[in-house]
Formats: structure tokens, C-alpha cells, sequence
């Protein structure tokens, strides 16, 4: 049965956080043809070069008091037509006149206790009941700073926390929030209020699907390598010698006397599919080094979930444009085949993938703009890690695309 | 294939493994490396085509009237959101102090930090020189006081400070930088970078001068505008007062003419207001009409020449108002004597028209008689006399010019009067003739006159 769901999206990059906030809202009220008392969800998203009270008081000023807010900082934004990162950008993306049932859950303290937070979290989205599978969209904040010095907030204990409390992976999609790429302190907004150093759920669930499709933005370059000695999420050794070390000898030993342009630069790759077999999109983890620990000769990474044993690859950076394009129509033409109307298209993109970050002249998103061709609106977002189940677990990915269909069955 | 022969391939296989392997890494680090140095150039490809952008916005702005705040305003806000800037600050040359500078316009900045970089002032000196040339501090610049100074007062460790110059003197600097210079994503502001803030504090220079002369013609404008009103408000002052001055001239005028036409016929003031005199005329056809009250010298025994004046005046200007009716010319008074004529202008005279004014001349007399008391009542009796014939009519002498006839028609006009009788008309022959179908006429033969013998008499009435 179609439920008729109503769905807008408007983008602002107007310096004014208020008037950005209500410039985007009535924009996406338009496109989605609902009155502000009609509004029951609202994603919204802003850079961290907002103001948050003043972004959020301006959203609120557009919408009816029965509307529950879910979203929080992002580096970047993106509409079918409207793309940027690194400046003003906001996105709202307004959900009415709707069956769909949803329930907002937040956690707050997740900096330094990733998994107690996911854990609890976790318990939350058990105790609730579901008419259907569980469709959840899990945002976290991913900057820690509550000690003033930067520290990325691991997704991998999280999801650890989590699974300690779901028995079965329901289907998630997420990322890891940052508001831009010097890692200043994000916020998150939730039912009604706005919030920090927090992880959050949207679980939607009655007539709802999300369907996902996974784009890597890295592929092998080098021989395997295995890591032999790990503290945390950092990489002390690579075949026994130190990590540094031994990305030095493949990547130039000049580079050493420059430990830290190591970071952001370097991403390993863990194929979890067979080892000799042709490359596999699908199969792989990519994992960025954020840091570099010249004493240790250690490699921070992203995630602590390359462990003593794995072996990696080192990954070089580049994807074909016309894949990304491909691999967004398969997912809408998988979905249409199924008898089911898109209620919008949500792209969650690695930051350092847009093109002035990689080496690439191209924005990949607007080929899934083109790939879309304005059949459904599209809300996007630029974040620091992006969350998907791959082979039955929920993971964190690194520089990843990650495009998100929301569907509903017709008839 | 022998045990040796399986160990030596083995090894061949293993060194061939190990060749492969350290070629494979080779070639991933110079990819990676190569990755790393094209994203480079891109990136630096971008910032200059970003600078491009800037300049190619701020050139379009040159097409209209630059206001100072709002072109620095979107200036600051497309260097931080274009080039990837946290933070941009103009600092303006404080007036009070030839050497310090102090933010006027900023972007970037959070609510706490306008409030912390508000009042701040930076002068600008090198060991207490002034700063004159662009300058950058990135992670690698070595350091010095002034640059100690900005990273403090402006909250901006990384930043390109570029002067910004109207008529040759430094009036305010731009410093635009980041919080943080961190390789990929933020490397550290080069002289590239330097040249694109230059290139773009030029075209603040051209817009603050293109702002000032709009600025400067503005004032012209408001300055002649005001002008121009105080003129016109002179001016229209001015036309009033001439308006005021000719409508009394006007008037003035007028009065002159109307006393001078109450002098004299209209035709010989003209006259002589265009020659300075008059020449006396014959006039053919003219009607001349006496009146004259009866026992007027024992009337005015009776009352006060004041009242008697007063009530003379009073029975005149009813006469002028009933010569003026019937378009006769007063001549003058004499004594209680009205006289009048018609046809002495030039134009044909109505006999008719002044038989008509005497009726009603003796009519009001009588009529204001009956408001007197009775004891006087008999004084307010005129005797009209009328006679038609030529006349010579104008004005002589130099001074106080007075309009009059003359002639035998005059005198026996006056006759005529004499020959009347209190409340009648009397007119001679030549009067009855001319007008003899147009009244009621009571001849009364020929009566004795002084000095014309006897002469025919009509009293007349209307019909």
C-alpha cells in the first residue's frame, strides 16, 4: 500500500546560520509540498563554520511543533543539483504526511567510552518493539576533544558495544560526524534538542526499506604486508619491523624526515575476500592513517580493527568516475524492480573524497546526481567514516561512498 | 626432476617471489607518491582557479556603485569559503594613531572571539619600521614580533597579511589565514597563495577608491541638489514677491486708470496717455443733461454744510451709478448742478439713453425724499434739463486735466434745466426729436430763456 510519504529537500550556503536554517527549510517545504504543521521528521545538517543555536533556531522557525529533528554537523552537503564542502553549507531533508513509524534515540558521553556508549545505545534500540525489520540510520560524533587535544571517537568498540546487545545486526546505515577537517567540536540535534559528544538512532520501521550500495575510493597498490604488533588503534610493526619504517621503504625515505605528512595520506587495506583473487570492491576495508607516533614509529589509525595477524595493503587512492555513476543506477533499478517507490536517496561520502581533498578533478557526487536525474530528491552528506553491514556486521568504512535508497512498497 | 634441481627452482620461485613483491611496493610507493604529487598540483591548480573565481566576482562588483561595507563583507566571506580560509580580518588605520591598526571588518570568527579581537590594535612595524610589503606565516616562517603580535591579537596562527594602499599610503591591512596547516587536506599557505591575496587586495583597493569617488560624487550631487533647492526656493521666493509687487502695480495701475477713466472719457485718456495731451473735438450729435436741486440755497441754510455735503455726495453717487447704467459720460458737478452728456467721446450718443437716466435720476430723488422728515422733505426735488446738439468736447490746459463741453448746446441745456420745473424732465426740440418715438411727450410751447429768447420745451415721461 502506498503510504504517500512526502519528501523535500532544500540547501543553503548563506554565512547568516539563522537565515541558512530557514532559507533551507522553506526551500525543502516547498519542494515537498507540505505545510510546516504536516512535518513530522527533519534531517538537517550544517558545517562546523555555523553557528548551531542560531542554524537550528532557524530551522525551527519553519516547521510545526510536532517536528522531531535528527542530524547534526557534516563537512559537506549535497541536493540533486547543489554540492559543497569546507564553507557554509547546510542541507535539510523534510519527511511528512507519512505512516512510516520512527523512534529517535540518543546517547551522550560516547568520547573515550565508545563501547559503553554503543552498548547502551544498543540496549535502547532492543527494548524497543518493531511492527517490521528495523530500518536505523546511526549517526556519532566523531571528534573528542573533551581534553582539548583532537581524538577521533572509534567506531569499531562502538560497534563492539552495540553488537553486545543486539543479538542480530538490523539494517544500519550511518557515519561518523565531523563538521569540518580540522576536527573542531561537532554538534548533534535529536527529538528536540541539541546535543554533543553523542551518538544517536533514527529507527524507522513499518512500510520502509533502505537499500544501500557501497563505493570504494581506494584500490591495492602494494604486496601484503602483516601487522605484527598493534597498541590500540595504532600499527606498531608491519613484518616485523617498525610501521614507519616499512611505509618509508615503499612510499620514499625522504618522507621520514616528515613523519606527519604521513597522516591522511596513507590508508591500508584489509581484503577480507580470498587473497589472490582479482580485486573486489566488496571485499575490502580501508583503513586512514589519522596519525603518526615518530617515537613508536607507530601508525594511528582510524579504527582499532586491524589486529596482530592481519595483512594489509597499502591502498592507492583513485576510482572510476563512470563506477560511481554504475553502481548508483544499479541500486535504483534493483529497488524499482522490487514493486517500490524511492522516497529519497541519502549519499553519505567520506570528506576526503571530495575533489579538492583527492586527487581528483571530479566531485564523484555529481555522478550520482546524474545517476539519479532528479527521479527522488537526494540529501547527502560529507562525515568522517561511513557505517554499513558488509557480510551480516556492522562496519565502519574509510573512504567510502555509501549511497542509501529509502524505499516503500507500492500497492 | 632431481631433489637439487626441485631446491634451485624453489629458490629461483621464492627469489622470484621476493623480486616481485619489493618491485610490486616499489611501484605502489611511486604510484602513491605520484598520487600524492599530482593531488598536489591539482590542489594548488584549484586554489589559483578559486583565486580566478574571486577576482572574475569582484570585477563584475565594478560594474555598479561599491558600498564599502557590503564589498568587504562578500570579499572576506568568498576568500574564506573559496580558498578554504577560517578566518579573514581588516584592520583599519586608527585615526588617532598613525601606526596602529584595528579590525573593522571580520569573518570567520566565533561570538567570543569578535568580542576578544574587537578593541585590538596592531601596529604594524618591523624593529619599528613600518611593515610595507605582504608577508605569510605558515607552520615553517620564522617567527618575529609582528607576527608573534597578529597570531595573538587576531586568534590566527597560519595567515597571508597583505596591505591594502588609497593614494599611495597603507590604510588598512587584510589578514586572511587558517586555524590549521595540516597535510592533505590544509597544507601550509605558500607564496601562491600570497600572489592570489595580493591579486585580490588590488581589487579591494579599486573598489574602496571606486566606492570613494561614488561616495565623493554622491556629496557633489546632494551638495548641487541642495543648492539647486535653495535656488529655486530664492527664486520662487523672488517670483512671489514679483508677483505680489506686479499685482500691485496691477492694481495700482488699475486704480490710476479707473480714477483717470472716473476723469475723463475712456477715448481721451487714451489719448492722452499716449501724447501727453488731448486735442478738444467737435462733436456732432451729442445729448447734454443738467439737473439741479430746487431751493438748494435755502436747503443748505437749513443744515450743516457737513450734512449737506454728505447728502450731495450720497444723490451724486447714485447719479454716477445711473450715468455709468446708461453710458453717459459725467461731465462735472456744480455746486448741486450734476451735469452729463452722452455722444461726446466719438461715438454716437442715445438721446434716449439719457432722457432715461434723468427719469431715473428724479425718480431716486424723489424716492429718497420720502425718507426725510417732512420738514425737508421738499428739498429733495430736482429739475432736469436735456438739449441734443453738437458740442466741442476735450481736455485744456496743462495741470489737473478735466474732460468738458462746450458750445451754445451746453448752454442751452442749462436753460433747458432752468426752464423746468421740480420733478420734471424738460427737454428742448432737438432732444424731443431725436426721441420722440420712444417716451411719452407733453409739449409746452415755446418758454422764455435767459439770454435765447423763446425755446420749444417738452417735459418727457417714460411710456
Amino acid at each position: 500500500m502506498t503510504t504517500g510519504t512526502s519528501f523535500g529537500v532544500g540547501f543553503s550556503e548563506s554565512s547568516d546560520s539563522k537565515k541558512a536554517g530557514i532559507q533551507a527549510s522553506k526551500e525543502a517545504l516547498a519542494k515537498a509540498e507540505l505545510s510546516p504543521e504536516e512535518v513530522q521528521l527533519c534531517f538537517l545538517f550544517c558545517t562546523s563554520r555555523h553557528d548551531p543555536l542560531d542554524f537550528f533556531e532557524g530551522v525551527k522557525s519553519c516547521l510545526g511543533a510536532q517536528t522531531q529533528f535528527f542530524g547534526g554537523f557534516a563537512n559537506g552537503t549535497c541536493t540533486n543539483v547543489e554540492e559543497g564542502y569546507d564553507g557554509y553549507q547546510t542541507v535539510i531533508g523534510l519527511l511528512g504526511k507519512s505512516e512510516i513509524k520512527f523512534d529517535l534515540l540518543i546517547e551522550e558521553g560516547i568520547g573515550f567510552h565508545e563501547y559503553e556508549t554503543g552498548k547502551a545505545l544498543g540496549e535502547k534500540i532492543a527494548a524497543k518493539e518493531y511492527d517490521t525489520v528495523p530500518q536505523i540510520v546511526l549517526l556519532f560524533d566523531a571528534v573528542n576533544r573533551l581534553e582539548g587535544r583532537f581524538r577521533m571517537n572509534y567506531g569499531t568498540p562502538f560497534i563492539n558495544g552495540m553488537k553486545e546487545s543486539l543479538t542480530v545486526w538490523p539494517n544500519i546505515i550511518g557515519a561518523r560526524m565531523l563538521g569540518d577537517m580540522k576536527f573542531k567540536p561537532t554538534r548533534q540535534w535529536c527529538g528536540t534538542e541539541m546535543s554533543q559528544n553523542a551518538a544517536m538512532a533514527l529507527i524507522l520501521h513499518g512500510n520502509i526499506r533502505i537499500d544501500t550500495q557501497i563505493m570504494h575510493g581506494c584500490q591495492p597498490a602494494s604486496a601484503y604486508h602483516t601487522v605484527t604488533a598493534t597498541k590500540g588503534a595504532s600499527i606498531l610493526e608491519l613484518d616485523h619491523m617498525p610501521a614507519l619504517d616499512v611505509v618509508g621503504s615503499i612510499l620514499g625515505d625522504d618522507l621520514l624526515s616528515s613523519p606527519q605528512e604521513l597522516k591522511f595520506f596513507v590508508t591500508l587495506g584489509k581484503n577480507m575476500g580470498d587473497k589472490w583473487e582479482s580485486y573486489n570492491p566488496g571485499n575490502y576495508i580501508n583503513r586512514m592513517c589519522v596519525g603518526v607516533d615518530p617515537e613508536s614509529k607507530g601508525l594511528f589509525m582510524a579504527e582499532m580493527d586491524i589486529e596482530e595477524g592481519t595483512e594489509v595493503q597499502l591502498m592507492r587512492r583513485s576510482f572510476e568516475m563512470e563506477y560511481v555513476s554504475k553502481r548508483t543506477k544499479k541500486l535504483i533499478d534493483k529497488v524499482k524492480a522490487e514493486n517500490r517507490k524511492i522516497i529519497f536517496g541519502m549519499y553519505i561520502n567520506c570528506s576526503g573524497r571530495a575533489a579538492a581533498y583527492s586527487n581528483h578533478t571530479d566531485e564523484d557526487v555529481r555522478h550520482v546526481q546524474e545517476a539519479i536525474n532528479g527521479e527522488f530528491p537526494l540529501m547527502g552528506i560529507y562525515e568522517a567514516g561511513e557505517l554499513a553491514v558488509i557480510k551480516n556486521e556492522l562496519q565502519v568504512l574509510d573512504w567510502t561512498g555509501l549511497f542509501c535508497v529509502f524505499s516503500e512498497k507500492i500497492g | 626432476m632431481s631433489e637439487d634441481s626441485k631446491d634451485i627452482l624453489l629458490n629461483e620461485l621464492q627469489r622470484q617471489v621476493e623480486y616481485y613483491r619489493q618491485l610490486s611496493d616499489e611501484v605502489a610507493g611511486q604510484n602513491i607518491r605520484s598520487d600524492s604529487q599530482i593531488s598536489l598540483l591539482k590542489r594548488k591548480l584549484i586554489q589559483k582557479e578559486n583565486g580566478f573565481t574571486i577576482l572574475s566576482a569582484l570585477h563584475d562588483a565594478f560594474g555598479h556603485q561599491i558600498y564599502e561595507e557590503n564589498f568587504f563583507t562578500n570579499t572576506l566571506e568568498l576568500i574564506n569559503t573559496t580558498l578554504k580560509m577560517d578566518k579573514t580580518v581588516v584592520l583599519w588605520e586608527l585615526s588617532s594613531h598613525s601606526k596602529g591598526f584595528s579590525p573593522k571588518f571580520h569573518m570567520g570568527y566565533e561570538r567570543e572571539e569578535v568580542d576578544l579581537i574587537h578593541n585590538r590594535q596592531v601596529d604594524f612595524l618591523i624593529e619599528e619600521s613600518p611593515m610595507v610589503r605582504p608577508f605569510l606565516a605558515n607552520k615553517n616562517t620564522r617567527t618575529n614580533d609582528l607576527i608573534d603580535q597578529l597570531r595573538e591579537r587576531l586568534v590566527l596562527p597560519f595567515f597571508i597579511a597583505v596591505p591594502i594602499r588609497m593614494r599611495n599610503k597603507i590604510i588598512a591591512w587584510m589578514v586572511t589565514g587558517r586555524e590549521k596547516e595540516a597535510w592533505p587536506f590544509y597544507p601550509p599557505l605558500d607564496e601562491g597563495d600570497l600572489d592570489t591575496i595580493v591579486s585580490i587586495s588590488g581589487f579591494l583597493e579599486a573598489g574602496l577608491s571606486n566606492s570613494s569617488l561614488y561616495a565623493s560624487l554622491e556629496h557633489a550631487n546632494k551638495e548641487l541638489e541642495a543648492y539647486n533647492q535653495e535656488l529655486e526656493q530664492r527664486v520662487a521666493e523672488r517670483t512671489k514677491d514679483l508677483r505680489t509687487k506686479n499685482l500691485e502695480l496691477f492694481e495700482e495701475k488699475k486704480r490710476s486708470e479707473d480714477l483717470l477713466l472716473n476723469i475723463l472719457p475712456k477715448e481721451t485718456a487714451d489719448e492722452l496717455k499716449k501724447n501727453g495731451f488731448a486735442k478738444a473735438k467737435l462733436q456732432t450729435d451729442a445729448t447734454v443733461m443738467f439737473t439741479d436741486f430746487v431751493n438748494f440755497t435755502k436747503f443748505s441754510s437749513q443744515i450743516s454744510s457737513e450734512e449737506l455735503v454728505a447728502e450731495l455726495d450720497h444723490c451724486f453717487r447714485n447719479f454716477d451709478m445711473i450715468t455709468t447704467k446708461y453710458g453717459l459720460e459725467k461731465i462735472k458737478t456744480i455746486g448741486d448742478a450734476y451735469m452729463s452728456a452722452c455722444g461726446v467721446t466719438g461715438e454716437t450718443g442715445s438721446a434716449s439713453d439719457v432722457i432715461r437716466a434723468g427719469i431715473e435720476m428724479r425718480d431716486f430723488i424723489e424716492e429718497y425724499g420720502k425718507e426725510k422728515p417732512e420738514a425737508i422733505r421738499e428739498y429733495f426735488k430736482i429739475r432736469v434739463g436735456i438739449n441734443t446738439g453738437p458740442v466741442v468736447a476735450g481736455v485744456v490746459g496743462l495741470k489737473k486735466f478735466s474732460f468738458d463741453i462746450w458750445g451754445d448746446t451746453v448752454n442751452t441745456a442749462d436753460r433747458i434745466q432752468s426752464g423746468s420745473i421740480a420733478g420734471k424732465v424738460n427737454v428742448s426740440h432737438s432732444t424731443y426729436l431725436a426721441c420722440k418715438e420712444d417716451f411719452v411727450f407733453e409739449s409746452r410751447g415755446k418758454i422764455s430763456a435767459k439770454n435765447k429768447g423763446d425755446i420749444l420745451m417738452y417735459f418727457v415721461e417714460n411710456k
